[in-house]
């Protein structure tokens, strides 16, 4: 099983073989892209050759071939948790679907549009069914499967990075609870936070370190302390835009990754609060090859590999 | 979670665009098909009126034909209402101070109720929470009457729903405003509840009764003073006057004790331009922070075209004090 993931500022790849009750990681690469990564790298020939070329290369020095599952970044699609009616009927809902899709989309460019959609079961109320609905451009698909017959591999699945993570993360970690468990991708420029109820999505929120209200300096957050306190604000603040009485501690875990989930970061949040607040390292629970272990992208970037990971396993 | 497979995805349905009426007379006027109520005497078919509409909205039939009557009752009382009262001309100036009615006086009294569980903190807190809302969603409303043949007739926002009245001259400018709305706040949950013609003196045009709940925005603002009781008329008449508006009533109910303190439950009519109705709805959320609306109701006073700028705006207001003493 391969895992790719195409993220806004890199690209990672992992090779899992399953084994008995576990996997094991065969192949591991991760490499930072040199330009943030866009639609515009699917629809764009130049941009799709720089992309390839680029991809090849780790590729080739892994000799992969064969099934790839491939996991993209987020802001590449539109996510909706949409609320239904439980008995609706299918006609009914394709003009549901219609209409949220409207309220983003313009009508124009519509028919470039395509979409697909989940029922979270466990997320039900009385008559009313969540469907978690993806929307996205076909010329994102187009340009992937473009992108995957240059390096000469074949496409089985393309997912939401998102998605890939909760996979991820069911699979490693007791994230089915009644209460909420947040992911925190905490990146050099970015936190995003996804909130999981049940092991299923719920909803999600973003922030952007250069538009944070606090400082428009980056340079602000080197300090652990200072990310840990946005961190915790930020929770706080979309909890209750939620509609959650914090004073009932709603999450009940808190599980950070990515390239900024210092130690210091998790220490902080510790003392502060009553969360359970963990790091993320699935590979920790996988088994590796001495070769992985030992390469620049086990070590440099292992916080980083949750996404292939995740699409990677059935 | 199973795998969303975006290879699987679906292209989007999208539907033929409507043919846009821009002045429809009322012989023109003839609803499309999927749209027409069924005439008196006329046999229940399976395909009812609605077919455009999510089957979820046909089916059972009763709690839809109940929430309707009871949305156009409700309607039609404030509407009468509001409109009873002498037309007057009013000028966005200062209203001359004889309009405003100015009852007595009240020492409040307390009702006999039960103290409530919840604290004067925390009842303030949520009140002012869906304020904020529906501060916000008042103007994002109106905002979103992007056309001019686009108006609302009627609005009630009751802490997290809100019910309205749109009229607009094509069904596709429904969907211009829906999309509009949502645009600035996704979160709405928004539909449809029925449509009907309403005649103008000059044309006819298409009412929609739509509703909507959205959730409340944080812990609202906490800005502004504390309004007290005794200055309580005083004040709030002339934060109504500096906007240029007219107040058309103002009274005050008896307390209600609840625990750590009493709400003090107030009526304030007011009329003038929609702009300035929306800053005084703004003003007194930032000038005040023991209050917030329990209700907010506004309608057009004597619709006769859309591009009416004239409101009558109701504010039940709750206003949360420790002390009952007016000096």
């Amino acid at each position: 099983m391969i895992g790719f993931s195409l993220l806004k500022n890199s690209i990672q790849f992992v090779e899992l073989v399953e084994q008995e009750q576990t996997y094991q990681i065969r192949k591991l690469e991760c490499r930072k892209l040199p330009i943030p990564l866009t639609l515009k790298a699917f629809s764009d020939s130049e941009q799709l050759n720089a992309l390839s070329e680029f991809s090849k290369e780790l590729v080739t020095s892994a000799q992969l071939s064969g099934e790839v599952s491939i996991a993209v970044d987020n802001s590449l699609t539109l996510i909706k948790k949409m609320p239904v009616d439980a008995n609706i009927g299918s006609q009914d809902l394709e003009k549901q679907i219609l209409w949220e899709c409207q309220q983003f989309v313009p009508a124009a460019s519509l028919a470039d549009y395509r979409y697909i959609y989940q029922k979270l079961i466990h997320a039900s109320e009385d008559n009313v069914d969540y469907l978690l609905l993806v929307v996205f451009r076909q010329q994102l698909l187009e340009g992937i499967k473009q992108l995957l017959e240059k390096l000469g591999l074949s496409l089985s699945q393309v997912e939401v990075d998102w998605l890939a993570l909760i996979r991820a993360g069911n699979c490693f970690y007791e994230l089915d609870k009644k209460r909420l468990v947040c992911l925190a991708n905490i990146g050099a420029d970015v936190i995003q936070l996804l909130f999981l109820q049940y092991g299923e999505y719920y909803f999600s929120h973003r922030v952007s370190l250069q538009e944070s209200e606090e400082t428009s300096e980056l340079s602000a957050w080197d300090s652990p302390e200072n990310l840990a306190r946005l961190l915790q604000k930020e929770i706080r603040r979309v909890l209750m835009e939620n509609r959650f009485d914090i004073e009932n501690q709603p999450i009940e875990d808190l599980y950070l990754f990515g390239e900024r989930a210092e130690s210091e970061i998790i220490d902080f949040l510790r003392n502060e609060t009553a969360l359970h607040v963990d790091i993320m390292l699935p590979q920790e629970k996988l088994e590796v090859t001495e070769e992985v272990k030992n390469s620049p992208a086990y070590t440099q970037f292992s916080q980083e590999c949750l996404y292939c990971i995740g699409t990677a396993l059935p | 979670m199973a795998k969303i497979n975006l290879l699987e995805g679906k292209s989007i349905v999208v539907e033929p665009e409507e043919e846009q009426t821009e002045l429809i007379s009322s012989e023109q006027v003839a609803p499309p098909q999927d749209m027409q109520m069924q005439e008196p005497g006329q046999e229940q078919t399976e395909e009812p009126s609605m077919e455009h509409q999510p089957s979820y909205y046909k089916k059972p039939l009763w709690p839809f034909f109940a929430i309707l009557g009871g949305v156009i009752v409700v309607g039609s009382i404030i509407y009468y209402l509001l409109t009873t009262q002498k037309p007057t001309k009013v000028s966005p100036k200062v209203p001359a101070p004889e309009e405003i009615t100015k009852p007595e006086e009240p020492a409040p009294e307390v009702t006999e109720k039960e103290p409530t569980v919840m604290t004067v903190a925390e009842a303030l807190k949520v009140q002012r929470a869906y304020s904020v809302a529906g501060a916000r969603l008042l103007t994002q409303l109106f905002d979103a009457l992007s056309d001019e043949n686009m108006a609302l007739s009627f609005f009630v926002y009751d802490k997290g729903t809100v019910s309205l009245e749109l009229l607009v001259s094509s069904d596709n400018l429904l969907s211009t405003f829906n999309l509009n709305l949502r645009r600035k706040n996704p979160q709405l949950q928004f539909r449809v509840l029925d449509k009907s013609d309403f005649k103008l003196p000059n044309r006819t045009v298409r009412r929609v009764l739509l509703t909507g709940t959205f959730p409340a925005e944080g812990v609202g603002k906490t800005t502004g003073k504390d309004l007290e009781l005794a200055q309580l008329k005083s004040e709030i008449t002339k934060l109504v006057e500096t906007q240029g508006l007219l107040v058309k009533e103002l009274s005050i109910s008896p307390a209600v004790a609840v625990t750590g303190g009493y709400l003090v439950p107030l009526s304030l009519k007011v009329y003038g331009r929609r702009d300035n109705v929306f800053h005084l709805v703004q003003n007194m959320l930032d000038n005040y922070r023991n209050m917030g609306f329990s209700r907010l109701v506004s309608a057009v006073k004597q619709l006769r075209e859309l591009d009416d700028e004239y409101i009558t705006m109701v504010f039940d207001i709750d206003l949360f004090t420790t002390e009952l003493s007016v000096s």
